[in-house]
């Protein structure tokens, strides 16, 4: 019995050197064959697939904007069924970061190690996009439209981050220059998240008012008021707007700090003239009370249901009802996140298509510099030539009894 | 413009928002020794209930408003019997981590259930200015600040003068006495959860008008009720109210007089100041233990 055993065992092994020879001769054969095919494979591309990554918060205080990632999602559905990119799909590879910079970065690693993204695509959040930024750049892969003003992004691009969202300090500085120029403004201040968002909202009415100045005007920035990201209570911040005697007062704050600090100006009886940052497009804060007259930016062509039948661009129409209505109806309630998130990924899609069937990298981001007043998308004029800031405009709408209507032209800086 | 009266008047209506959290924490606390992380999602809930009721039944604010809280006591009632008392075998940081788990919980239902879009929730009554001594403050304010003191003396006549609340305060002082003597403790804790419930649905329905109602809505003033609960005192109920209206008006004091970068803070110092220097709160009392 013990012999058989032994003996089974014996032959056992005879056999398992032999076939382990022959794994070992296949694993060899197999390495330089996949080696060979790796020299001019592009991670994140097969003959069937193109892989993009991207991350939002689909929970967490900024939850509402995870409707960006379901556009993107929609838009790339309907790229497929109307036989992808140069006969390869697009796949959404998508991370819930709940807002939180730490929770990013570990998603965008994984993003890369393990699902083997080819590029980026928009991103919600300032600091989660500055928190992603290195590691992005380190690996050398390509990061189309973040969705967040900072400047960083394109300042700091290093050759491989596409900027499309108008920077927060070049809107600051557009809208200053139409409240003084259009609006007649003298005393402008601003409220401001205590963040590297709200700080270019200052920095950009700060730079503005001093070129108005040199050039003879007499307007003024007025009172600076701050509030830490997460507080409710703005009290104290009414009062001091209030107290400044300012006659336009810029929003660089998230949508729950604006209704407050709307609240309290009502409280206050206090009605200056409203100028906002994109960022508080939000249908609840544009259907709020105090909002009635309040002037928003958009650095995005915006459809009919925004703006009111016969005044959305035609375009942005389009890509409304033949994307965001079949593909994502769950969020045809939000249509500027909606089409912010078909926007942002816009550019990557045009030089995917570009850079032809040999896809890779390199010739992704050759095609995204070739780039150049490009005025066929979301965009009124996107430009990567010289700068990897492609947009620069900004059109001002305002909230009246109807809805958002626009009153003025595309503004460049 | 008469910026103290305007800040006193400002303060006290924020202030009672952090009153009535407060009073939750505490009931909570001092009878069942339970933090209660979920309290501010608790009063999420109820408010989305209430917003639904009213966008989708067209039913009046008031109307929803009253029936948001009847939900709120049957979901109150609801977490203390299937979940907090199958674990009361916890320790309190174990129970405390329940708590936790059931804010993560409750905020991803609301995500899930309501949407996770700002929505602006309308107020008891109609916007209307009212001018007092070179003040101004909107009626809505006032309203808020009296539904907050009609709720505050309620819960006190409640647990002053009915069996239910000198039952409560029994199982609060010895539950285990309480139990000896024939209190039904399960129903009076049933009854505890309930009420604190109704507390936090009162308090983020009365603010979620002054902001935009959405799943991570009362983050901040959960935080503001604690900090009112500890000044106060935990064990206090008066405390508790003392505590969020000191809170309110200090917080814009602090803010006008001192610095705006340094309200955000100035809560926590707080807290920081009243343990070094008060450890049971400024009406709590000192707990005795015998050893």
């Amino acid at each position: 019995m013990v012999y058989k055993k032994l003996a089974g065992r014996g032959c056992n092994t005879v056999r398992k050197e032999e076939s382990m020879k022959r794994v070992f001769k296949a694993l060899v054969a197999g390495t330089f064959v996949t080696l060979g095919s790796l020299a001019f494979a592009q991670q994140g591309v097969t003959d069937t697939e193109i892989r993009i990554g991207n991350w939002g918060p689909m929970s967490g205080p900024a939850a509402a904007w995870g409707n960006v990632t379901t556009a993107i999602d929609a838009y790339f559905q309907w790229i497929n069924d109307q036989g992808g990119i140069n006969g390869r799909n697009l796949v959404l590879v998508s991370r819930d970061d709940g807002y939180d910079p730490a929770r990013t970065v570990s998603a965008v690693r994984e993003m890369i190690d393990r699902e083997g993204v080819f590029a980026f695509a928009a991103g919600v959040g300032t600091a989660n996009g500055l928190a992603a930024m290195p590691l992005i750049i380190r690996e050398g892969i390509p990061w189309v439209g973040p969705a967040t003003g900072a400047v960083e992004f394109a300042e700091q691009s290093d050759g491989y981050i596409f900027a499309t969202f108008t920077n927060y300090f070049v809107e600051s500085a557009l809208m200053t220059r139409y409240a003084i120029e259009e609006l007649g403004s003298s005393n402008i201040a601003i409220f401001y998240q205590n963040d590297g968002y709200g700080l270019s909202g200052v920095a950009g009415l700060e730079a503005e008012v001093s070129a108005q100045q040199a050039e003879g005007s007499s307007a003024f920035a007025g009172d600076r008021v701050t509030y830490e990201r997460g507080t409710t209570n703005m009290g104290v911040q009414a009062l001091r707007l209030a107290g400044s005697g300012a006659d336009t007062v810029m929003l660089f704050s998230d949508p729950s700090a604006a209704a407050a600090l709307l609240n309290e100006f009502a409280n206050l009886d206090y009605r200056p003239q409203i100028l906002s940052t994109v960022t508080l497009l939000d249908p609840s804060l544009i259907s709020h009370p105090g909002m009635q007259g309040a002037m928003f930016t958009s650095f995005l062509r915006l459809p009919s249901v925004i703006l009111g039948e016969g005044n959305g661009d035609p375009y942005a129409d389009q890509l409304y009802s033949e994307i965001i209505i079949p593909y994502a109806p769950e969020i045809a309630a939000d249509p500027f996140r909606a089409l912010g998130g078909i926007a942002f990924t816009q550019p990557l899609v045009v030089a995917i298509e570009a850079a032809g069937r040999d896809l890779t990298r390199e010739a992704v981001i050759e095609q995204l510099k070739l780039i150049d007043n490009y005025t066929e998308g979301m965009y009124h004029n996107l430009s990567f030539a010289d700068t990897y800031q492609g947009n620069n405009s900004v059109q001002l709408l305002q909230v009246t009894p109807q809805g958002l209507r626009p009153v003025s032209d595309w503004l460049e800086y | 413009m008469d910026i103290l009266l305007q800040v006193i008047i400002s303060g006290a209506s924020i202030g009672s928002i952090y009153a009535l959290i407060a009073l939750g924490i505490v009931l909570l606390y001092r009878t069942t020794r339970i933090l209660n992380f979920a309290h501010g999602d608790i009063g999420v809930l109820g408010t989305f209930i209430a917003y639904t009721l009213i966008t989708s039944t067209g039913l009046p604010f008031r109307v929803s408003f009253m029936l948001a809280l009847l939900a709120a006591a049957v979901i109150g009632g609801c977490i203390y019997l299937f979940l907090v008392r199958p674990a009361k075998n916890q320790s309190e940081l174990g129970l405390l981590i329940l708590t936790l788990g059931l804010a993560l919980a409750l905020g991803g239902l609301d995500a899930l259930v309501f949407g996770s879009g700002n929505k602006v929730v309308p107020a008891l009554v109609d916007h209307r200015l009212v001018h007092v001594g070179g003040a101004s403050f909107s009626v809505v304010t006032v309203v808020t600040a009296l539904v907050g003191v009609v709720l505050m003396v309620g819960l006190w006549a409640m647990m002053t003068f009915t069996r239910l609340g000198l039952a409560m305060r029994a199982v609060a002082e010895r539950e285990d006495v309480a139990q000896a003597l024939g209190i039904p403790v399960r129903n009076v804790l049933i009854a505890t959860w309930a009420t604190a419930a109704v507390l936090a649905t009162a308090a983020a329905l009365l603010f979620a008008p002054t902001a935009l109602l959405h799943p991570a809505m009362m983050l901040d003033p959960l935080s503001k009720g604690f900090v009112a609960a500890v000044i106060g005192g935990m064990n206090s109920l008066p405390g508790a109210v003392v505590g969020g209206y000191v809170l309110g008006v200090l917080e814009l004091v602090v803010g006008i007089y001192i610095s705006l970068e340094f309200k955000a803070s100035f809560a926590f110092l707080a807290v920081i100041l009243v343990l070094v220097l008060r450890p049971h709160g400024l009406l709590g009392k000192a707990e005795v233990k015998r050893v």
